[in-house]
């Protein structure tokens, strides 16, 4: 059921269901999908476990302790990025791609 | 002997423990050989793969008979926790089985003198030499910092915060044991004082600028649970207390238990109660199903149940009268530890800033939001 998930998911899919978590975060506008949520200060600690938790449960995937890099945390388009290539290793570096394509 | 007998043994002797201050080793192994510190460990690792289910049953059975015994568990389980979530296969290795035997007792060292609630002010620092670490500050109410063999310290680098484990008889390390607390006599509280302690790099628990926001933030998620389940054993015990005292009082046939306002006082202490367990029962569900709002269900448990048990331990007291105030009082025991969880992994007035916070963001979804 989860591997079904996983091949239909699209970057659009992941885009839109990380900017939920996002539209919750305590954030008073929208965040870009390129724009550094965390130097902006809006995750706190409990934000940040929860996004984990959130990424975890929603795309049947495990942050594991390699996984903690900024670089796949620090925007929205990054969180994206990473998902995918947790959900399909085989994807590389899709980073450019998503990044493009959900800043658009 | 049968773990659940020994287990009983253990906690028959926590009146002695409070009063002395002490917690034996050899408590700390009947603990282990019941199982205590690998319930929700999975079996890889030695435990027992319990669910949060089965670790909140025994903190509850713990904080009934012994805020030490609880407290114990809550540290083992706190570094036990951000090991399992953040530490490396090496490090779990190493580590967890030591953890769950109890082999070795842990600590959690993050309070600091000018940091408590923000722990993001944390001054201790941590360098790198070469293949090492080197480790100066000072860390102030380390619960079984007075006997544990190994410390999860927060510290700080130029990459942000970092949490390291640093082993008790490592050079550089003083421990200065906390005399007389408010509560948690036995938990042989300590403060410490780190003067270039060095320890290898693989001691390190994940990259610095984690330290905070995921492996303390894992630990003091887990420490809440266990908290939470020990005050409403806590809470319970006081109540069950209170009702026999009642239920007895008889002063030449002037019968406690016939006066109204008595009545109504245990019948707040018990809805006191009741709630409590309630919250905890759905933070249970949710750790279980690893949902995110495990977290904030978890706080809110820990707000209630700590309050029960300052309440009910309170009303206890109270309807006892001199009995709740004599030295061998259980009542008195709990009423001064329930007001340390007050104050521990997240004061009261956090909690409550915290939960209103997660409200106003779950307005904020497209959704609408969940419950609370
Ligand atoms: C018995 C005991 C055991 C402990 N064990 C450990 C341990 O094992 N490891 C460890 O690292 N620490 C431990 N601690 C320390 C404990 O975690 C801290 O005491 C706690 O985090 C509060 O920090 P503080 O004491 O510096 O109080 P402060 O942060 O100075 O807060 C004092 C009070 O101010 C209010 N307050 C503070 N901040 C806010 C806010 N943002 N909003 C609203 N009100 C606020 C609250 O009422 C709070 O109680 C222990 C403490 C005790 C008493």
């Amino acid at each position: 059921m989860i591997e079904n998930e996983k091949e239909r998911l699209s970057t659009a899919d992941i885009t839109s269901t990380v900017r939920v978590f996002f539209s919750t975060a305590g954030v008073d506008r929208a965040i870009e999908a390129d724009e550094d949520y965390f130097s902006l200060g809006y995750l706190n600690s409990l934000l940040a476990l929860e996004l984990v938790t959130y990424v975890e449960r929603s795309f049947g995937i495990t942050v594991e302790v390699e996984d903690l890099d900024l670089d796949n945390f620090r925007t929205i388009a990054r969180v994206v990025g990473f998902v995918r290539r947790k959900l399909d290793p085989t994807s590389g570096t899709a980073d450019g791609v998503t990044e493009r394509q959900s800043s658009e | 002997m049968d773990p659940d007998n020994v287990l009983e043994q253990v906690l028959t002797g926590a009146p002695d423990r409070d009063r002395l201050g002490t917690f034996p080793r050899e408590a700390v192994d009947a603990l282990a050989r019941c199982g205590a510190f690998g319930v929700a460990v999975p079996a890889v690792h030695g435990g027992d793969d319990g669910s949060a289910r089965d670790l909140g049953a025994l903190a509850e059975r713990l904080g009934r008979g012994c805020t030490g015994a609880r407290g114990l568990l809550t540290v083992q389980e706190m570094v036990l926790a951000a090991l399992l979530r953040w530490g490396t296969a090496e490090q779990r290795d190493h580590w967890i089985p030591r953890l769950v035997s109890g082999e070795l007792v842990a600590g959690f060292a993050a309070t600091e003198p000018e940091a408590g609630t923000e722990l993001g002010a944390v001054s201790t620092t941590v360098e790198r030499d070469g293949d090492e670490l080197v480790i100066s500050g000072r860390k102030v109410w380390v619960t079984f910092g007075s006997s544990a063999d190994v410390l999860l310290v927060l510290g700080t680098t130029a990459a942000g915060p970092v949490t390291v484990l640093v082993e008790a008889d490592r050079a550089g390390l003083e421990r200065v044991p906390i005399r007389d607390p408010l509560g948690m006599r036995s938990a042989r509280l300590a403060d410490l004082v780190l003067d270039s302690v060095r320890v290898p790099v693989a001691n390190q628990v994940a990259p610095a600028g984690f330290g905070l926001s995921h492996v303390v933030a894992t630990a003091l998620d887990h420490g809440r649970f266990t908290v939470a389940w020990g005050c409403v054993g806590m809470a319970d015990a006081c109540l069950r207390a209170a009702v026999e005292r009642v239920a007895g009082r008889d002063q030449g046939g002037v019968l406690l238990r016939e006066n109204p306002v008595v009545r109504a006082m245990l019948g707040r202490a018990a809805v006191a109660v009741a709630s409590a367990r309630a919250l905890c029962e759905r933070a249970t569900t949710s750790r279980d199903e690893r949902t995110p709002e495990a977290l904030v269900a978890t706080v809110t448990a820990k707000y209630a149940a700590a309050r029960a048990a300052a309440t009910v331990s309170g009303t206890a007291v109270q309807l006892l009268g001199a009995a709740g105030c004599a030295g061998d009082s259980v009542a008195g025991r709990f009423f001064r530890d329930a007001k340390i969880m007050q104050i521990i992994e997240g004061a009261d007035e956090v909690s409550e800033v915290r939960i209103g916070d997660h409200l106003l963001r779950s307005s904020a979804r497209p959704d609408g939001g969940g419950a609370l």
